[in-house]
């Protein structure tokens, strides 16, 4: 089975989750209410062949990229109806696009029906034409240049956010000047009007929160720095003892990080993944140093304030209480999550059965073995633990995985580390049985 | 007979393990009431050493005072099944209780174990068959 036909087949697994119903629900309101204005007799003339498919890709790309940016307002409130942050992020990541190739699809088929009715089609693609539609051509140009930008993996962290905001803002200004100013069946039909008004407010609310008011009013916490001890692989070990208020977290969630006064970075926000138990007074921190901001904290000195949001993310165990036999596979800098729920499980007595697996280039590139065989026997739970070297075992393959659960069945796979290796992880643990819904992942990327 | 109070420390809940030693004919009857964990595997396998260190040990582990067995018990039983088949000897887990059984299920050891519903029954088939 190639990736674009797992990842259709993950999507329609999902659909059953509420994020995907309230999409689904988002996409059928503004069906009906086309359909609705249509049959009140607003802009019948000419829909067949083509112009009922311009009209509704259109109206489909506008709903879609409204839920896509909604999902990652960073509200804890929203947590709930997408399952998670981290859950968020990956809807964002297939319907934001989806979105985008709706709207492509809109231009084309514009295009083509404007040649077909042999419309002057430069009206449609050249901006300050006579006639032309110049802010929805320049914001369609400028979403589509951006859009690329945000595809190249070479951009920083900081970059790819800075790439996102402009299109959200481009989007909302295309988005009112198309529903209240330019003609057109929203314009024509107040209650498709009424409904994109209102997807646009939550647009608009959900940039608002992420951009402006997050960082004042998001769930923050002040603590201090402890320590900062580089490991090996290129890992530092952050450390921080809360101030007042000490954060409550789920092992295998994850927050963000802003160090005022850290120099150009002292802005910025930063996701890291959690690797202490939440049993614990300190919060640590354990991050792979791969850029300007993360090579910078080895040098972070003890009691420096460091704010705290979250926590985030629904990639933790408690919200697979049914499974009772779990797999977990953490891959580099992956293994972070396990780690917290390592610790965890030495003071929780839910039993499980528990598979880990930490993969490695080899021994070197392994900052936290040691840590792990010091602890995984002193759990309740019954653990199994393999450090694997890809060096010397090559990689690791959901077949060897399944022969060391054999004979047992009825278990869920937890994942965690690059895209690349969940993906073909997930794919190989599919191909072999086991359900999408049992493979629980999470992708280290940008949020 | 020999009985031991094993486990010093209190376990997380609070509890100890206790192991009491009984013979029966050719049959040794270890009695064990409390948690089998991180904290008392150690001693319960200290407790166990003597028995298994004889020939052909046979040997009935009653569990019926056993209210939960954590990855450290499970290991200690194992280990203990292991070495008494080492010695040609018989092991069978007597009355163990659900949330223990439980356990066991998730673990996927009930196999692993010879395992009888009462201590009587659990003797009985260690008998010699007549």
């Amino acid at each position: 089975m190639n990736h674009a036909l797992l990842r259709v087949r993950e999507a329609l697994a999902a659909a059953a989750r509420s994020s995907w119903i309230a999409s689904g629900s988002a996409i059928a309101i503004t069906t009906a209410l086309w359909i609705a204005g249509k049959a009140n007799g607003v802009e019948t003339a000419g829909l067949w062949p083509m112009r009922w498919a311009v009209q509704l890709s259109g109206l489909w790309a506008f709903t879609l990229f409204s839920m896509a940016i909604v999902a990652v307002g960073r509200t804890q409130a929203m947590e709930p109806v997408f399952g998670g942050f981290d859950r968020a992020t990956r809807f964002h990541r297939i319907v934001g696009p989806t979105a985008l190739a709706l709207a492509v699809t809109h231009v084309v088929l514009m295009l083509v029906d404007g040649t077909r009715t042999g419309l002057d089609v430069s009206r449609l693609i050249m901006p300050f034409a006579p006639g032309a539609r110049t802010l929805d051509i320049l914001a369609t140009v400028l979403i589509l240049a951006l859009t690329t930008l945000t595809f190249n993996r070479r951009i920083s962290h900081e970059h790819w956010l800075s790439a996102h905001r402009p299109m959200t803002a481009l989007f909302l200004i295309a988005s009112v000047n198309f529903t209240l100013f330019e003609s057109g069946t929203p314009r024509g039909f107040e209650p498709l009007r009424t409904w994109m008004i209102l997807l646009m407010l939550a647009t608009g609310l959900a940039l608002l929160y992420r951009v402006f008011l997050f960082r004042r009013f998001g769930s923050r916490y002040e603590y201090r720095v402890q320590s900062a001890t580089p490991r090996a692989d290129q890992t530092v070990d952050l450390v921080m003892r809360p101030v007042t208020t000490r954060m409550m977290y789920e092992p295998g969630t994850f927050v963000f990080i802003r160090i005022p006064g850290h120099g150009s970075h002292a802005s910025e926000l930063h996701p890291f993944s959690i690797s202490s138990t939440p049993v614990d007074r300190d919060l640590r921190l354990s991050i792979k140093m791969v850029g300007d901001f993360t090579r910078s904290l080895t040098g972070i000195e003890p009691g420096r304030r460091v704010d705290v949001y979250g926590p985030f993310g629904g990639f933790t165990p408690h919200r697979f209480a049914q499974y009772r036999r779990l797999v977990f596979i953490g891959a580099g800098i992956g293994i972070t999550p396990f780690l917290s729920m390592l610790a965890f499980e030495e003071t929780n007595h839910d039993f499980r059965r528990i598979w880990l697996y930490y993969v490695v280039r080899d021994r070197e590139h392994a900052p936290y073995d040691e840590e792990i065989r010091s602890s995984y026997l002193k759990a309740d739970s019954f653990i199994d633990y393999e450090l694997w070297e890809t060096a010397t075992q090559k990689r690791l393959t959901a077949q060897r995985v399944m022969q060391d659960v054999a004979p047992l069945d009825n278990y869920a796979v937890m994942l965690c580390g690059r895209p690349e290796f969940v993906t073909d992880m997930t794919r190989q643990f599919h191909e072999r049985g086991v359900p999408l819904d049992r493979i629980i992942s999470e992708e280290l990327r940008f949020l | 007979m020999a009985e031991g109070n094993v486990g010093d420390r209190p376990s997380n809940a609070g509890q100890t393990v206790n192991v009491t030693t009984t013979v029966a004919g050719n049959v040794q009857i270890v009695s064990v009431s409390g948690r089998l964990d991180s904290i008392t595997a150690e001693s319960f396998d200290a407790h166990m050493q003597p028995i298994v260190g004889a020939n052909g040990p046979r040997v009935v582990l009653d569990l019926t005072h056993v209210n939960y067995v954590a990855s450290a018990g499970l290991r200690s039983l194992l280990m203990l099944a292991r070495q008494i088949t080492a010695k040609s000897g018989a092991l069978v887990l007597a009355a163990v209780q659900p949330r223990v059984q439980d356990v066991f299920e998730i673990a996927g050891f009930t196999t692993s174990f010879a395992i009888a519903p009462t201590k009587d029954a659990a003797l009985a088939s260690l008998q010699p068959a007549r």
